[in-house]
């Protein structure tokens, strides 16, 4: 049976990890190799570049590499992939998959190009979804709360976009629930996978182990990404993949099989 | 051990040469440099297309080839005799047709993150140690499991080949240098079969 992924999500700014409230605030929490190093029983690793899409830049690659080189587990990254060629070089470099969020918007032609080019299996759609008047709308230019806005764009048809056009998986992040740690938005997340076909991963709002089985008991998201609540070592993930197994959810064993 | 990557379909080259450590390891661009090696890898990432036009070059060094040779994912997929994602034939190096993985309510397709691998033979010299362990694995297409070649299965959405084998080839379906310690284990059994 395929495993619910726990995916750390490590925002980076200028080379280390931070985190903010509601994409506000950030603090630093660690270098991303050290804290990279830590999370050997996750199932993927997301890297995202805060910084690079409001700023128009591209996420410096050398930390690109030097991840690759330090963990055996599967990876993303994300962060003002506008190009092929940036796309190109952060996948040879070591990268599983590129996660795309207001390019995407701006151009949505890129993602069928980067499918075409690199495989549906290797695009990821980052969607910042927020909940106004009793439906979800998608934000772009979120790595600020100054240059954040609604693109009018709802969240369901988006999603439908992106999958014809041949992403391989959607991060769904919603923004009211970010940071809060009040759990993942059930309703928003069983609202929006309906007509999905693609895989979905749930980001926004972990706050306790409980957070995790429910999305995972109420939805079918296929993974659960957070942040603060691992690098603050407030949950454990060996922890909550044995809660998650004792509560029927079927998670991977985190074993040393190289003696 | 000397291992060569041939590099023409690959990328995430950096992690499979991680699982290497301690062997002799070279990226091979061309047939003429695949001399002498006691393996080699090909692994292989994105659409079959693209893989097919970028193997074409090695089409008559793999068909005569004799050393081992360990595909990987879609390094797995072109050697087989039909690709649908392609809608064309492969380099029938292995017999067997690669599908798309069909769509279920519960299980959305690409098929991403790690599963577990079923072992079909006794022959189990492959997979020693593992039993029990999840693999990584992110691709839409797969071999359906056939007898004998299948050496291993996993189940999703339907059951399909995880590991097939024929004359000096091994396909892998799921990403060994992407398994954390279950992958490298993987590899180095592998390495230990072909000794």
């Amino acid at each position: 049976m395929l495993a619910k992924r726990i995916i750390p999500c490590l925002d980076i700014r200028d080379g280390r990890v931070v985190k903010g409230v509601q994409f506000k605030n950030h603090e630093d929490v660690g270098g991303i190799l050290e804290l990279s190093n830590k999370y050997k029983e996750a199932d993927e690793l997301v890297f995202y570049d805060i910084t690079a899409s409001t700023e128009g830049r591209v996420v410096d690659k050398t930390w690109v590499e030097k991840v690759a080189q330090t963990i055996n587990i599967p990876f993303c990254v994300a962060g003002g992939i506008k190009s092929i060629d940036q796309a190109k070089k952060i996948l040879n470099n070591g990268a599983d998959k590129v996660s795309i969020n207001t390019p995407a918007l701006t151009n949505p032609k890129l993602i069928e190009q980067l499918a075409h080019e690199f495989g549906s299996q290797a695009i990821v759609i980052g969607i910042d979804s927020f909940a106004i008047d009793k439906d979800y709308y998608v934000f772009s230019h979120t790595g600020k709360e100054s240059t954040q806005k609604n693109t009018g764009l709802k969240t369901k048809d988006w999603i439908q976009t992106v999958q014809n056009l041949g992403a391989g998986e959607v991060v769904i992040n919603c923004m009211n629930q970010d940071g809060l740690r009040k759990g993942y938005d059930i309703s928003q997340l069983q609202y929006l996978q309906t007509d999905c076909d693609i895989p979905i991963v749930a980001s926004g709002g972990a706050g306790k182990k409980e957070d995790f089985l429910d999305v995972f008991l109420k939805t079918n998201v296929t993974g659960a990404l957070a942040a603060s609540i691992f690098h603050k070592q407030k949950l454990d993930i060996s922890e909550l993949k044995n809660f998650l197994l004792k509560n029927n959810v079927s998670t991977r064993e985190v074993k040393n099989y190289v003696f | 051990m000397n291992i060569g990557i041939i590099t023409a379909t690959g990328s995430n080259l950096t992690s499979l040469e991680n699982t290497l450590k301690g062997h002799q390891v070279k990226r091979v661009s061309q047939p003429e440099e695949a001399m002498g090696f006691d393996a080699l890898i090909l692994p292989g990432v994105g659409h079959a297309s693209a893989a097919m036009k970028k193997i074409e070059p090695w089409f008559s060094f793999l068909k005569e080839s004799t050393q081992p040779i360990l595909g990987i994912c879609v390094g797995m997929q072109i050697l087989f005799s039909y690709l649908e994602e392609s809608k064309s034939s492969g380099l029938s190096l292995l017999q067997g047709a690669v599908k798309e993985i069909p769509l279920l309510n519960d299980g959305p397709v690409p098929h991403m993150g790690w599963n577990q691998v079923k072992t079909l033979t006794n022959d189990t010299d492959l997979f020693s140690g593992l039993s029990g362990a999840s693999f990584y694995f992110i691709h839409s297409y797969a071999c359906p499991v056939i007898s004998p070649q299948t050496q291993a299965s996993f189940n999703y959405n339907g059951q399909w080949s995880a590991v097939v084998q024929e004359r000096n080839f091994t396909g892998v379906q799921f990403h060994p240098e992407k398994s954390g310690s279950a992958g490298q284990r993987f590899i180095n059994n592998y390495l230990e079969t072909i000794k």
